[in-house]
């Protein structure tokens, strides 16, 4: 699932590094500053073993910046505010989100669960989180075949065929969906009941996870960013 | 035997916690697909908390009808909250997701998961939650105008925005969140009677 | 060690899943055998396979008389989790038990639950994967997995606890030759390693061998118990009249024949496009022709050069491995899926969109093409109003035996029913061609019949009727040829009436598997 240049982290480093991270973007005092944080989850992503997406996000981040500050050259009245708050959202949004993207990529759903029992999170947030996790991929799944279903049926399911038919559109998309959604919850609540889910015993997990010098590492490089930010906030 | 599932006639069982994170799984990729349709296009970003709230109003009331209990609604709230804040959302949104869903569930809640009219209505609060990402235009201009420019960067044209913008915009972006959330949970109450009641998958 | 002592138990109404509960029942599964609970659907088999798992009345609310005993201990004191500690449970569908997004994770679940130390699960999964033999399968995305593999990691992840019990419902239902034949070598191993087995099944002839005893069930009761001696000494004919799919695959024989029953035919469903007679015309003419199919994701390959021709009223099953090319030959077929190759229907050339207006997949999991409210506006759903109007909803309905459920909503109906109101559809809309995606899995023997009878007479109507399908009693009965796919091309053609042998190395299937004494 990784790389071969893969660094594993405590899952629970990982979620602390996702929060410190929005954080800081959050106190960040400006682009040059959020452009340095998407140049650490660039490396932070190299590390785990996904280069290529990191390097993608990078890109894209890189081309919507430049034309972000090609934008702020001219004056567009009420446009420009547009502008203005969505570019502030892709430049905000870009260094959490390719760090959500790598650690939600490297991480295993039970490393999630038992890193949660570990933080004793009670199991009305644990499970539902990890079955959504789970269930996500899923549903692009269960579309591939609804959509063959539906152009079967002569409904085409494109934004088209929604203009054209709306009801009955609407209803494709919906009923199989919702339908297919109950039935898995039923019988994968089924199966996990039957697999021992509501022992109360704490969850552990099948991969090592421990509190390492490479999670020392990246609390202290994540620690400083957020420091970093407060303080130069503060100065500016 | 004993089980959690059957004792938890009150509580949340083994079966409503994974049928609300399917539930939450749905709601959550019908909110992208209904934000994709304007996110990426910087004139129609306002557009979004409509864009959203057209499309997630079938999914909530479904999770409202299959788990009829207190909580479900809560967790939802919750679990976006956190997938928001750590993709790097305004902190409000996140706030606001948690406060709605509260909110949302005593709402529904108060006709005991059943009453159509206050489904809708905790649905209609709920569908609110992107606006917190907004929100700080309207009750501190200059604060978000100071946190849209980054100081420096052309104060002219936040004035200009926050003198005509901040009056219009925000109650147009609720009215029509609120009226794209009026027609897709009737959307969806029409599709729950009509196939998931008819059905017998609803509790 | 599994023990029913003198159960009833019945569905709390609201109850989902709605299966039959069952009554008077003895049954004990003694450590180190197994044990075949069979009959046909609704008999309560997947019920017993609940009370030994626990999830019912845990999980399936309902009213318990009787003793329900896991190693000695009375269910009715244990806690959900439990009982999971000694039994291990394999489900029928294997698109639904996983938890987790990996295969090693999966097969880690159960000992995450119980808190077994880390090392310690990663010791058991090691020495289940490779005593099962799938090291191939570890530290892979489920959504990679085919439906076959998927079922390899969820007999692991329930084996991997080592539990003294396994509990399997239909577990060969979604399943090709291979992992059926895999899931045989399991099922052995976990038996010679001491545990108690109790499958509850309709495929029978996988269990050669390794079943200690046969319990027949229908209506919920015991009807008939039978060592596997007995079994094996029952005629063919025998197991027939128990309602029981074949018992071994040599007792398939050609002659086995299903024809489209008279009843249905007389009252045949008027072709919605009004072309009375389609039949007779077509008979001998080339319905569907491909010519040099080529179709893939990327730069792989999948199909690489199909030629196939099929005769209008013939009936062709599709065999071959996963991942030879079976279902993308059959999307590209029916319009879905983008690939290059000449297509012609009944001498026309056609192009993608017309394939798509002219022919029909049915799904084996039938579901996703359900959409309407009720099954008699399922029927014409998607049809333009004009047309809809002039089809005879009534008339089709009941042709499929469905004039009594027009009213009820899709999902409500058995899965029988629901496939042929997916037909029904296909009937309306004057679909061509038709191609069935594993019709028969978790069939018993008459509605396995029923479906082979009703496919002759879709094809005899002046169909082109394709079948993809692993099931060679299913092939014998209503298929006349098989065409073979293996690496995107066609690799042979039998004729079903030449004798099933070679349909059979086809499929993958050693002879040596199904001898029961």
């Amino acid at each position: 699932m990784s790389g071969p240049l893969s660094v594993r982290l405590d899952p629970r480093t990982k979620l602390a590094l996702l929060f410190v991270w929005a954080l800081a973007v959050l106190f960040s005092p400006g682009l040059p500053f959020e452009a340095g944080m998407m140049a650490l989850a660039v490396v932070f992503g190299a590390l785990c073993g996904k280069m290529r997406l990191s390097i993608a996000m990078f890109a894209l981040y890189c081309a919507a910046m430049g034309i972000a500050i090609a934008l702020a050259q001219v004056n567009l009245g009420i446009f420009s505010t547009l502008f203005n708050s969505f570019f502030l959202l892709v430049r905000k949004v870009f260094p959490c989100g390719l760090l959500a993207a790598i650690i939600v990529s490297t991480t295993q759903v039970n490393e999630f669960m038992s890193a949660f029992s570990k933080m004793r999170c009670p199991r009305e947030v644990t499970i539902p989180f990890a079955v959504m996790m789970r269930y996500v991929p899923a549903i692009r799944e269960d579309w591939g075949y609804i959509k063959d279903a539906m152009r079967m049926r002569g409904v085409s399911p494109t934004l088209g065929g929604f203009l054209r038919r709306p009801g009955l559109t609407v209803e494709c998309l919906y009923v199989p969906l919702m339908m297919s959604a109950l039935n898995v919850a039923d019988e994968l609540s089924c199966a996990s009941v039957a697999r021992g889910i509501e022992n109360p015993a704490p969850r552990t997990c099948h991969l090592h996870i421990e509190f390492g010098i490479a999670d020392a590492a990246v609390a202290v490089v994540a620690a400083a960013v957020l420091a970093a930010a407060i303080v130069l906030r503060g100065l500016a | 035997m004993q089980s959690g599932v059957q004792k938890a006639k009150r509580g949340l069982g083994a079966r409503d916690l994974v049928t609300t994170g399917v539930c939450i799984a749905l709601y959550f990729v019908f909110m992208m697909v209904g934000s994709m349709l304007f996110a990426p296009n910087p004139v129609l970003t306002f557009l979004m908390p409509a864009g959203a709230a057209l499309l997630t109003g079938p999914v909530y009331l479904l999770l409202v009808a299959r788990v009829p209990k207190h909580g479900p609604l809560i967790i939802l709230g919750v679990v976006e909250a956190v997938v928001m804040f750590v993709t790097g959302m305004y902190w409000l949104w996140s706030v606001f997701l948690v406060v709605l869903g509260i909110v949302g569930d005593l709402i529904a809640g108060a006709g005991g998961f059943r009453s159509k009219p206050l489904n809708i209505a905790s649905f209609l609060v709920f569908s609110l939650n992107p606006m917190g990402s907004y929100i700080m235009l309207w009750l501190d201009p200059t604060g978000y105008s100071a946190y849209l420019t980054e100081k420096g960067t052309e104060q002219a044209y936040m004035d200009t925005m926050v003198a005509t913008g901040a009056d219009w915009v925000l109650p147009a972006m609720i009215g029509l969140t609120l009226a794209c959330a009026l027609a897709s949970a009737l959307v969806g109450m029409r599709m729950l009677r009509k196939q998931f009641e008819k059905a017998g998958m609803t509790a | 060690m599994i023990e029913l002592c003198d159960v009833t138990f019945t569905y709390e109404r609201s109850a989902p899943g709605r299966a039959a509960g069952v009554s008077r029942l003895d049954l004990a599964v003694p450590q180190g055998s197994c044990v075949l609970v069979c009959g046909p659907s609704g008999c309560g088999k997947t019920t017993v396979t609940r009370l030994a798992n626990g999830l019912a009345p845990a999980f399936f609310p309902g009213a318990l008389s009787g003793r329900v005993t896991i190693d000695g201990r009375d269910c009715a004191q244990m806690q959900s989790w439990e009982v999971a500690l000694c039994v291990g449970s394999v489900f029928q569908n294997p698109r639904t038990q996983f938890f987790n997004v990996d295969s090693t994770g999966e097969m880690a679940f159960a000992l995450e639950s119980r808190s077994t130390p880390e090392e310690e699960i990663r010791k058991r999964v090691a020495e289940t994967v490779s005593e099962l033999g799938i090291q191939h399968l570890a530290d892979r995305s489920i959504f990679s997995l085919s439906g076959g593999e998927k079922q390899r990691v969820a007999f692991a992840s329930a084996w991997a606890a080592r539990p003294t019990n396994l509990v399997l419902d239909e577990p060969t239902s979604n399943l090709d030759m291979q992992a059926i034949m895999d899931l045989r070598s399991y099922v052995a191993t976990a038996k010679a390693a001491g545990a108690s087995v109790l499958v509850a099944e309709h495929r029978l002839w996988w269990l050669a061998g390794i079943a200690d005893e046969i319990v027949v069930m229908g209506d919920g009761r015991v009807t008939k118990r039978l060592s596997a001696q007995e079994f094996a000494s029952l005629s063919a004919r025998e197991v027939r009249e128990l309602g029981l799919r074949v018992r071994s695959l040599n007792d398939v024989a050609a002659s086995a024949r299903v024809t489209a029953d008279s009843q249905t035919r007389s009252e045949s469903a008027p072709r919605a496009d009004g072309r009375a007679g389609a039949g007779e015309v077509f008979q001998a003419e080339t319905g569907l022709d491909v010519r040099d199919a080529r179709a893939g994701y990327r730069k792989h390959g999948v199909l690489r050069g199909v030629d196939l021709s099929v005769r209008a009223g013939e009936v062709v099953a599709l065999v071959g491995r996963n991942g030879a090319g079976k279902s993308t030959l059959s999307r590209a077929i029916c319009g879905l899926a983008k690939g290059s190759g000449a297509f012609r229907l009944f001498g026309k050339e056609v192009n993608e969109r017309e394939r798509l207006a002219r022919s029909s997949m049915v799904f084996q999991d039938v579901n996703y093409q359900l959409f309407a409210e009720s099954a008699a506006s399922e029927v014409v759903f998607g049809l333009p109003k004009d047309r809809a109007r002039s089809v005879d909803v009534e008339g089709i309905l009941s042709s499929l035996g469905l004039r009594d459920v027009s009213g009820r909503h899709p999902a409500t109906l058995s899965g029988g029913q629901k496939q042929r109101l997916a037909v029904a559809s296909c009937v309306a809309a004057g679909k061509d061609v038709l191609v069935f995606d594993e019709p028969t899995s978790g069939l018993d023997l008459e509605s396995m019949r029923r479906v082979a009878s009703l496919i002759r007479r879709l094809a005899d109507e002046g169909r082109v009727v394709l079948v993809v399908t692993h099931d060679l009693e299913f092939i014998a009965c209503a298929c006349d040829r098989a065409v073979e796919l293996s690496e995107g091309v066609v690799a042979g053609s039998y004729d079903v009436a030449g004798g099933v042998g070679a349909i059979r190395r086809a499929l993958f299937v050693d002879s040596q598997c199904d001898d029961w004494t």
